[in-house]
């Protein structure tokens, strides 16, 4: 039997899940002795097959899968007698995740909790703990603009916008929707993965960024501390101020409530 | 990766029994120990992920070797681990927490000429300012126990 493999020789394992506009690359190993086989795709309007190159010598073929649309489709490979060679394989056609609107308060803070909980490539990534982190900064954005402070960097504010930009608060968020390069590409760098269904790491950031949009969706969200929770910092870089207290580290960033 | 005699490195060996031992004095939060990132699967050699950072700051590998230091801390109570590279050169402090997601999007870079303030009381609420005496204690740890690296990027 024939097999498809991905372009680091493993075994491509079903269903193949992909992203629509995305393209993955492939390769197919015929079985011992066996001719190079015919691969393609059906429906074509799902997903199709392109760049087919086959390298007779080695006896192998590469190729691409162009998502087309959000769907089902499956990839074959028959020999001259239209017989399958390989087990078919489902490719599923996902659509792209992508972020709110910049001018509204789910943009904004999707784009704050992807800037500000650590990836899932750093040490220590777990979901649970990432949905964690983003729902206890939540609380402090909403905890600030309910009770405006100087005490957390919210003194005047009336909108979620003017928690997130006030100066100095959140790292590179002063001047958004315009952001600071470092922080954009960041933001950018984590969609783009998110959407790109040739990448190992696509589920994981798929996951991540799920979650940022659900946290940031959700109509309202219940502050797990006793004391309020207004603050957040990097682990280990000291206390927002004298009148903080620290609640918990979760993945690298420590929150504090009030005294 | 700057290369000492033996004895030199059986000296730090023994530096850094002693510091993993105790809690550090003036370490970044009270609980904080030291711990040798090197040692950890997590972190391991630095030089392939600082040579790549480079090269994402566009940093020419015609320019001179760049020299960083990195000195490493992990929490006692949450078994979180980091650590702090110090790029003298562009006086920034690159937060490292480890695994493989480049340096170049980490979660936190620290400009010193920028983002450092004289007292807790400046920090006003900020998620990412840091005081004086905190860069001073991380630049101090890194002179006394930091590994230090020239590296060019690629």
């Amino acid at each position: 039997m024939a097999e498809f493999q991905h372009m680091d020789d493993t075994k491509v394992t079903p269903p193949i899940t992909t992203v629509k506009g995305s393209t993955i690359h492939l390769k197919l190993i015929p079985g011992a002795k066996e001719a190079l086989p015919t691969i393609s795709v059906a429906p074509a309007t799902v997903a199709k097959v392109i760049n087919i190159k086959e390298r007779k010598q080695a006896n192998f073929t590469t190729f691409e899968i162009e998502a087309v649309t959000v769907g089902k489709a499956s990839l074959t490979a028959t020999d001259a007698k239209k017989a399958n060679v390989a087990t078919p394989i489902d490719v599923i056609v996902e659509d792209k995740v992508t972020l709110p609107d910049s001018k509204t308060n789910e943009g904004l803070l999707a784009r704050l909790f992807i800037a500000e909980v650590p990836s899932p490539e750093e040490s220590g990534y777990t979901l649970e703990d990432a949905k964690t982190s983003m729902f206890w900064m939540r609380v402090v954005v909403e905890n600030r603009l309910k009770t405006p402070s100087s005490t957390w960097g919210s003194a005047g504010v009336t909108t979620m916008q003017d928690v997130i930009r006030a100066q100095n608060q959140f790292e590179g968020f002063s001047g958004y929707p315009t952001l600071i390069n470092r922080i954009q590409s960041m933001i950018d760098d984590t969609m783009s993965i998110a959407n790109n269904g040739d990448d190992t790491r696509r589920s994981k950031y798929k996951a991540f960024v799920d979650a940022a949009l659900e946290i940031a969706n959700q109509k309202a969200v219940t502050d797990p501390s006793t004391k309020g929770l207004f603050w957040w910092r990097t682990a280990g870089s000291g206390s927002p101020t004298s009148d903080a207290v620290l609640y918990m580290t979760k993945l690298k960033n420590t929150f504090y409530t009030r005294k | 990766m700057i290369r000492c005699p033996r004895a030199m490195l059986s000296a730090r060996k023994t530096r850094l029994a002693v510091l993993l031992a105790f809690p550090l004095l003036l370490a970044q939060d009270a609980a904080d120990i030291a711990f040798d990132f090197r040692n950890e699967a997590a972190f391991g050699d630095p030089t392939p992920a600082l040579r790549e950072f480079l090269h994402s700051q566009h940093v020419a590998r015609r320019k001179p070797a760049q020299s960083f230091c990195i000195v490493g801390y992990q929490s006692s109570t949450a078994n979180e681990k980091r650590a702090w590279i110090h790029w003298s050169q562009r006086h920034k402090l690159i937060l490292w927490s480890g695994g493989t997601a480049a340096l170049a999007n980490s979660r936190r870079i620290t400009d010193l000429t920028k983002d450092v303030v004289a007292t807790e009381a400046d920090i006003q609420g900020s998620t990412y300012l840091v005081t004086q005496a905190w860069a001073n204690q991380v630049l101090s740890d890194c002179a006394t126990r930091g590994i230090k690296y020239q590296v060019r990027s690629e």
